[in-house]
């Protein structure tokens, strides 16, 4: 009998002891998961914002930063520039064999800031009648749609006129938001104070914007992403977005810590800025991530210029610009050399390097100039060439500076022209009326995005635009139909050979990498965000850490 | 007071913003770079939303056209629409303008101040140490250039010793401080880098107008009757000397403006130096017109006033 009851008893012991070993193990999972929420995070924002409504696109790199954590897309193109696609508001997909049909599912328990539920209408409403027209891309993007159908709340189904490789990538969040049908169906989008405080789906909610001063998000408690531990997101309480007009005060801002992050603006910050940072030794640090797509400076060179118009003296101009000289000189040793093994723009999908590429070389250049006809003089003189940069980039008249040298070497002389956005806007991507232009450009997710500086229908279409003045068959044909081609495999040969021919041509010389630099506080817990700078801040936290002045 | 002559230097002020805003109006519209480009951004535009834009902006008219509507505007109170804010240009101006103007009258009480206290100074004891102390430091401050002067002092003041705030006008996150407390920090760096050049030029003015007074006969008749040295120099000396650098103060006012256009970008000042700048950089015409107007008008009208104020305070000019 006493055994027995021992043995009961020692059951009842037992499974008791059980049941505070899960309620403890519970309660401090929960402990540890609710410590990882609250706190302020103060982030600082080179240059002023326009609008903050990413659906009709806020026009600079700081406001879709910014407006992104407002918002959401119906997918993401997911990180490091592998293509892969993950749900978002959609939480699945299908495209029909012919690529022409594409439903959407959407998630069910999305609420817009104001409390209204998100539905199909809201895509349908979202992509026809604000992306489409008010974002800048949005014919491009979306000029193929015939028609959305809503069958029910959950479910869109998107007709294409024709086929697109590239058409599922333009429902992230980059391309268009989801924004609200209810508050703008009958509204004039553009002129709309919904764009200076707009409501989104996205992880923070808006709350005041003074401008040239800051912004203010706070955290939207009914969110609908959780963590890959199932935390809830967002983690942090409040984003403040301090404007900071120059590089200069943003760097002290660093030192000084009253900022504790920075966005991945490429070739930001360089050289001895970095040194700056990293030795205010408040915790504040420089990082650098790996993305497969990468961020380039590069040169235009017009195709119709004078001097640049001749294939061989763009080759010539090529071979001699000393990359190397420019990465030590310029930026510290902190960026690639895209001019040996791993050059060419696209060479992160195409996985091949183009066999034609320009390694520093004086002589080869000199006789490539020869036998275009461009002898030396007297004096040793070749002729005279300008390149334009712009005011904003404080690397770039530092480069020129080596390019000069470079250039002078070879009895060229390089005039350089500093010019504010407007003036380069007009005169290079518009009229085309200028030798090489000195830029920064990002590459990925998809190869097609450089379409626009290659195909001979963009010349002369604004930034980033084919403003080279280049002209191919051959190359738009292949990025015509490596846009349409829906076989991965095929579709990536296409591209090698487009690569092939353009490392030949030079329509666009890129220089080097310049680095996806993050810097933050190494307190903060949740990095890297998304695939570019375009993601929102819902994962980053203070690890349990919040600092006093951040409470 | 001759009212004939105020309203007459009133009529003046019109021509003379007028010209302003025709000549602000041509330059703005000829300089390089389209303002439809810069509305679009980065990511280009096919050209049907281009022309679409450009209509809705008012672009696509002529140029004569385009001023003529704009004067109308101005007529019926109507300064336009940003093309990139999205409001109204008067309402972007007013609530920009206030940082501008706690900034402005800041640096001045503070260029005038000190400018005044060490002139005055100098003055008491010409060619002496002290006078050439003065000296050195007039000469100090009114060469630098206030970018670097600023620059210096977020270094020193900001990054190394922690004790003022680098930029902008408020802390994000308030924490134990009084909110007047946390303005009054933020105010301390942009004051003495503006108000830097003004307190060097009025120390120098102040002193040469001091020397000058205590030169007059009515001091030497002030003297032989009796007088404190201290009485006759504050009281009958001083006041006097001030008298011309009221004048000065007011007529520094435009350069000044000139001035916080810098010294708002150098320390993020949410004020209309640094509206002007993003303003200019993205082709925004009304914005830029607006400001031009306001600012103009504003020199303008200070400059009628400091007359009176002048011609008030000293009974014996009578401009015609």
């Amino acid at each position: 009998m006493r055994n027995i009851i021992g043995n009961n008893s020692k059951k009842l012991i037992l499974s008791v002891l059980l049941t505070f070993f899960v309620v403890f193990i519970f309660t401090i999972e929960k402990v540890k998961a609710a410590a990882k929420h609250g706190g302020a995070l103060i982030i600082g924002v080179p240059g002023s914002q326009k609008n903050l409504n990413s659906a009709i696109y806020p026009k600079t790199f700081s406001g879709q930063l910014i407006s992104i954590n407002l918002f959401d897309g119906l997918l993401r193109v997911s990180k490091f520039g592998d293509g892969k696609l993950t749900p978002m508001l959609a939480k699945s997909w299908n495209v029909s064999s012919d690529g022409k049909t594409i439903t959407l599912n959407l998630r069910d328990d999305v609420k817009w800031h104001d409390g209204k539920k998100f539905t199909s209408e809201d895509v349908k409403f979202g992509i026809l009648n604000i992306c489409k027209p008010y974002h800048p891309q949005g014919k491009n993007n979306y000029g193929i749609i015939e028609s959305i159908s809503t069958p029910d709340p959950y479910k869109a189904i998107i007709k294409l006129s024709k086929s697109d490789a590239t058409f599922l990538t333009k429902l992230d969040s980059k391309w268009c938001s989801m924004a609200p049908k209810h508050i703008l169906e009958n509204q004039d989008i553009p002129n709309s104070a919904y764009n200076n405080a707009p409501i989104g789906t996205g992880p923070f909610k808006f709350v005041e914007w003074k401008k040239g001063s800051h912004i203010i998000f706070e955290r939207n408690k009914d969110y609908w992403a959780k963590a890959a531990n199932g935390d809830q997101l967002p983690y942090l309480d409040k984003l403040y977005f301090k404007i900071l007009p120059n590089k200069t005060s943003l760097i002290s801002s660093l030192e000084a810590g009253e900022i504790d992050f920075i966005h991945s603006y490429p070739g930001y910050l360089a050289g001895k800025e970095i040194e700056r940072v990293n030795n205010a030794d408040n915790g504040i640090k420089v990082h650098s991530f790996a993305y497969a797509n990468m961020a380039f400076d590069f040169i235009y060179m017009n195709t119709n210029g004078a001097h640049t118009g001749n294939k061989k003296v763009r080759q010539a101009l090529a071979h001699l610009i000393n990359t190397n000289e420019i990465i030590d000189k310029v930026f510290a040793g902190v960026a690639d050399n895209v001019r040996n093994d791993k050059q060419g723009f696209i060479s992160w999908y195409t996985g091949e390097v183009p066999t034609q590429y320009y390694p520093y070389n004086l002589a080869k250049a000199e006789s490539l100039l020869d036998s275009a006809g461009f002898k030396k003089d007297g004096n040793g003189n070749r002729f005279k060439i300008s390149i334009i940069h712009e005011q904003k980039n404080s690397n770039h008249p530092k480069v020129l500076d080596i390019m000069r040298s470079n250039l002078k070497a070879a009895g060229i002389e390089l005039n350089v022209m500093k010019m504010d956005a407007a003036a380069i806007t007009e005169k290079v991507h518009k009229k085309m009326d200028y030798d090489m232009y000195i830029t920064t450009i990002a590459t990925g997710p998809d190869p097609d995005l450089l379409t626009k500086s290659w195909h001979s229908k963009n010349i002369g279409k604004g930034w980033n635009a084919n403003s080279s003045g280049y002209s191919n068959k051959k190359i738009d044909a292949l990025l015509d139909n490596g846009r349409g081609e829906l076989d991965p495999n095929k579709r990536k040969k296409m591209y090698i050979e487009a690569h092939q021919i353009l490392a030949e041509d030079i329509p666009m010389l890129p220089l080097y990498g310049t680095k996806w630099l993050w810097t933050y506080n190494e307190n903060l817990d949740g990095f890297p965000i998304g695939y570019t700078f375009r993601d929102g801040l819902e994962t980053v936290n203070w690890d349990g850490k919040v600092p006093n002045n951040r409470k | 007071m001759n009212y004939s002559y105020l309203v007459k230097r009133g009529i003046q002020i019109i021509p003379v913003v007028f010209g302003i805003l025709i000549i602000s109006f041509l330059m703005i519209h000829l300089a390089p770079g389209d303002a439809v480009f810069m509305f679009i951004g980065e990511s280009g535009a096919d050209p049907e939303f281009e022309a679409a834009i450009r209509t809705r902006l008012g672009l696509d008219k002529s140029l004569f056209e385009q001023f003529i509507l704009y004067i109308k505007g101005i007529f019926s109170g109507d300064l336009g629409r940003s093309f990139v804010l999205n409001e109204d240009v008067s309402k972007i101006i007013f609530d920009r303008a206030i940082p501008t103007i706690i900034l402005m009258l800041s640096s001045i009480s503070f260029g005038a101040i000190f400018g005044i206290l060490i002139g005055v100074y100098a003055a008491s004891k010409p060619y002496s140490m002290r006078d050439n102390i003065s000296m050195v430091i007039a000469l100090f401050l009114y060469s630098l250039p206030n970018f670097w002067l600023g620059q210096m002092l977020i270094i020193v003041f900001s990054v190394n010793w922690g004790l003022l705030p680098v930029s902008g006008m408020e802390s994000m996150i308030l924490g134990d401080k009084s909110f007047l407390f946390d303005r009054f920090t933020h105010l301390v760096l942009p004051t003495i880098t503006l108000g830097s050049t003004l307190a060097a030029f009025v120390m120098r003015f102040v002193r040469s107008s001091m020397i000058d007074v205590l030169g007059q006969d009515y001091i030497l008749t002030a003297k032989s009757k009796g007088l404190s040295e201290r009485k006759i120099f504050f009281k009958h000396a001083l006041k006097n000397a001030l008298l011309p650098v009221i004048t000065y103060i007011g007529l520094r006012l435009g350069y000044m403006l000139s001035g916080a256009v810098v010294i708002e970008s150098v320390f993020g000042w949410p004020g209309l130096g640094l509206l002007m700048l993003d303003a200019l950089f993205e082709r925004d015409y009304p914005l830029i017109m607006g400001l031009f107007i306001v600012i103009s008008l504003s020199v303008t009208i200070i400059t009628f006033i400091v007359d009176i104020l002048y011609t008030y305070l000293d009974p014996r000019i009578r401009l015609k």
